[in-house]
């Protein structure tokens, strides 16, 4: 059993870790109260000691980065959702802002250990992973782990320490520092995007594990208790509420959608719904068909390429025969995760986490693939070795097309036949990647250092933004997607804000400043940008708090009007308005955009998105026919809405003096005294 | 008076509906000169879906449906009233975004 609580505690630790792996040394931080008010916890954490311990510049996979592990500052605190931790550093993939999120049990061991957050510098000459617990931490011996996959490690390491021990590790991925390694737990969740599995694969940093048993105190626990006790009945009650209303009640709700003069949209009950029920597998079928997903390398049209019929294949209800039970990630009520068995087929597997939406499609639709025991199975390989399944999906469609237009022969791919749908040849290609041989060691960094190493035009393949494979959203069926693909300091990712998950969120509910999204979106509405960058901007601040709390994006999609604000105030015994949050999470989100400035990057420029994502030249056919986005008025109306110059991409001094970032302004304005 | 004629239309329903996993589809005839709007107020009964009433409910979810029209994408209800022709096909997907 955890011991008690700290009494005197206000949500967070107050300590964060430093372990130096060219020394082998470990020294501590204490940060005073205004620390944490000012960047709460999370990702907020990790902007800030990367802003001010790194120094522009360094080397990704050098000793030089910095790579951080930080708990959320409302983990294991009593609110719901709050079993995320993020990682943290400079991606090896993009030369910027990387940070990458997973769920599970790891983020409430950590703080229980003692932290709020810790911190890898140097390379160590032998692998080693760290043990800690409320009583230190000490770096270890990990000569027998190297080489192991995820789970065996992670199955090793739990042996050794006792069933509390949560172990955080790489795979052979990130050994052999493949740019698409992630880092896993809880038998292979991953933290999967920006490369960062390959920063710890340099550092020869094998694994973390936490076995604390302090817990956190906070300020108001009561407040705490009651706020997630009526979140949860809410999430509930709407059940209830259906069971007895049913097609009544939503049909009286879209009635008032349609007809009505009051926006009264439900969908995040709906997904709340869907999301328990089938996990984020219950996208894959619809999202192929109706152009939310990206077809045959960005070049298809799911509605002729890979029709329901080949889609459902590898759909909701096709997953779902194979789940031996459903899970939930740490202080989670709605319990999206299913674990599978596979007993029949040519790959059987006995545990396996149901594969993501994302998994299912960038190793099915993207590829035209539809055979569903071939994804178990690649997801089963992709989890053991700790690679992001987004960007090696990616990458095989890049491969696949490269072959199927001369560029790569069959001698390039030691007789591998790799064509759409392929399914014997993906899976052969995806183990090469993962062990870096022959072709595979070529394709193991990505897209863009593929073509850039093959050349001959190959780069028309390669779709990405910045270097960052992008994920499984078309942003010609939603643009929000694209304006965060391009803007975002991490870029290409479908987790931070969108028109439709801006939908989801009801971020008017929560803060003053934001608008309702509008119930109905004609194309030229839908296409146009100038109107939609605060609102976007916003969107981003909130993900940053979000991450700031250590808690998962999903909860706050479902309905029940997460009690964000209120569980922030009653953990640290601050008053604080949503405005003033909202400040939090701009500042953190600006943090992140600086780090990319000093290394020299401007979005805009650097990030661009791949003409096929925004459709140049514009598809012929399906549901995303003749659209061609326009990255530039994306970018004009997010930068304008978070006070960044166009050309140069910096935030404007008065906003920085605002969010009281006066130490921002002396690296990125160096010949002007601040406010000039 | 030369007789009426028919159309075909193939009509098609996917998605998440009041939480259910809804995949229906099949051919509807609607008068020529049919629109869209046509079409969707008699492909519950056509189809034999009518206790279920998929077509009508998925336009009360409150998620816009993607409505594609041979697999171009249309938008409804601005385009409620277009003329169908012979052998059409229409597909109404219920779709939410998320990892």
């Amino acid at each position: 059993m955890a011991s008690s609580r700290n009494v005197q505690g206000r949500g967070y630790m107050g300590k964060i870790l430093f372990a130096d792996l060219d020394s082998g040394t470990i020294s501590y931080e204490e940060p005073n109260e205004d620390f944490y008010r000012t960047v709460l916890g999370g990702v907020g954490i990790g902007a800030k000691v990367l802003w001010d311990h790194m120094k522009p510049g360094a080397d990704p996979m050098g000793p030089e980065n910095l790579l951080g592990f930080t708990t959320g500052l409302l983990t294991d605190t009593g609110a719901l959702f709050a079993g995320r931790f993020t990682v943290v550093g400079k991606s090896p993939q993009t030369g910027g802002w990387g940070d990458a999120n997973c769920g599970g049990y790891f983020s409430p061991a950590l703080k229980r250990s003692g932290v709020d957050a810790l911190f890898f510098r140097g390379e160590s000459h032998e692998p080693v992973y760290l043990y800690l617990d409320e009583k230190g931490a000490e770096l270890r011996d990990a000569a027998d782990l190297w080489g192991k996959d995820t789970i065996e490690t992670e199955r090793t390491l739990r042996e050794r320490h006792g069933k509390r021990a949560q172990v955080a590790c790489i795979g052979p991925a990130g050994e052999k520092r493949s740019y698409m390694a992630g880092i896993c737990n809880d038998g292979g969740r991953i933290a999967a995007r920006s490369g960062l599995g390959a920063v710890m694969g340099s550092k020869k940093l094998k694994a973390l594990v936490a076995a604390g048993r302090m817990r956190v105190g906070v300020s108001d626990r009561e407040r705490i208790t009651a706020l997630s006790q009526a979140f949860r009945r809410r999430l509930e009650g709407g059940k209830g509420f259906k069971r007895v209303l049913g097609d009544r009640l939503f049909g009286f709700v879209g009635w008032l959608t349609r007809k009505g003069p009051f926006y009264t949209r439900q969908p995040a009950d709906l997904f709340r719904l869907m999301m328990s029920k089938y996990g984020t597998a219950s996208m894959t079928a619809m999202s192929a068909e109706s152009g939310d997903s990206p077809v045959k390398n960005w070049a298809g049209a799911g509605y002729t390429d890979f029709p329901l019929t080949r889609s459902q294949k590898i759909g909701a209800e096709a997953v779902a025969r194979y789940e031996t039970r459903k899970y939930g990630c740490f202080s989670c009520p709605l319990r999206c995760g299913a674990a599978l068995r596979v007993t029949d087929g040519p790959y059987p597997i006995e545990k396996m986490h149901r594969p993501e939406y994302e998994t299912l499609c960038a190793l099915g639709t993207l590829l035209l693939n539809d055979d569903l025991h071939a994804i178990f199975h690649l997801n089963d390989l992709l989890n053991r070795a700790g690679m992001d399944s987004i960007s090696c999906g990616a990458t095989v469609a890049f491969a696949i097309e490269c072959f199927e237009n001369g560029i790569l022969s069959k001698a390039d791919t030691d007789g591998l036949e790799l064509r759409w749908g392929n399914s014997d040849a993906i899976i052969d290609l995806a183990e090469k990647i993962i062990r870096r041989e022959g072709l595979g060691d070529l394709l193991a960094d990505g897209v863009k250092i593929a073509s850039q190493k093959i050349g001959r035009g190959s780069d028309a393949f390669a779709v990405h933004c910045g270097g960052m494979e992008p994920p499984m959203h078309d942003p010609k069926f939603d643009p929000g997607f694209g304006m965060a693909y391009l803007c975002e300091p991490a870029p290409s990712r479908h987790m931070v804000s969108s028109y439709m998950l801006l939908d989801l969120e009801r971020l008017e509910r929560h803060f003053k400043r934001a608008r309702k999204t509008p119930a109905f979106m004609t194309p030229k509405e839908r296409y146009r940008y100038d109107n939609k960058g605060e609102a976007m901007a916003l969107g981003s601040f909130f993900r940053m708090l979000v991450d700031c709390g250590g808690l998962c994006v999903f909860g706050t999609q479902i309905g029940g009007d997460m009690p964000l604000i209120q569980w922030f105030n009653a953990a640290t015994g601050w008053d604080l308005s949503d405005d003033e949050y909202l400040v939090i999470g701009e500042r953190v989100e600006q943090l992140r955009h600086a780090f990319n400035l000093r290394e020299g990057i401007n979005p805009v420029r650097d990030f661009r998105l791949h003409p096929r994502i925004i459709g140049n030249p514009p598809l012929g056919k399906g549901p995303a026919k003749g659209v061609t986005l326009d990255p530039d008025a994306m970018a004009q109306a997010f930068y304008a809405a978070m006070g960044w110059d166009l050309a140069t991409g910096k935030p404007e001094p008065a906003r920085l003096e605002r969010l009281g970032l006066n130490d921002l302004l002396s690296v990125l304005y160096p010949r002007h005294g601040p406010g000039e | 008076m030369p007789p009426r004629s028919n159309i075909r239309i193939t009509a098609r329903v996917v998605g998440h509906i009041d939480g259910e996993s809804v995949n229906a589809s099949g051919v509807v005839e609607l008068n020529a000169g049919g629109t869209i709007r046509d079409l969707l107020k008699q492909a519950d009964r056509a189809l034999g879906v009518k206790k279920q009433k998929p077509f009508k409910r998925a336009f009360r979810q409150g998620v816009r449906p993607v409505v594609l029209l041979n697999g171009d994408r249309i938008e409804l209800p601005e385009e409620n009233d277009r003329v169908l022709s012979d052998g059409d096909e229409v597909s109404i997907i219920l779709t939410l975004a998320g990892g």
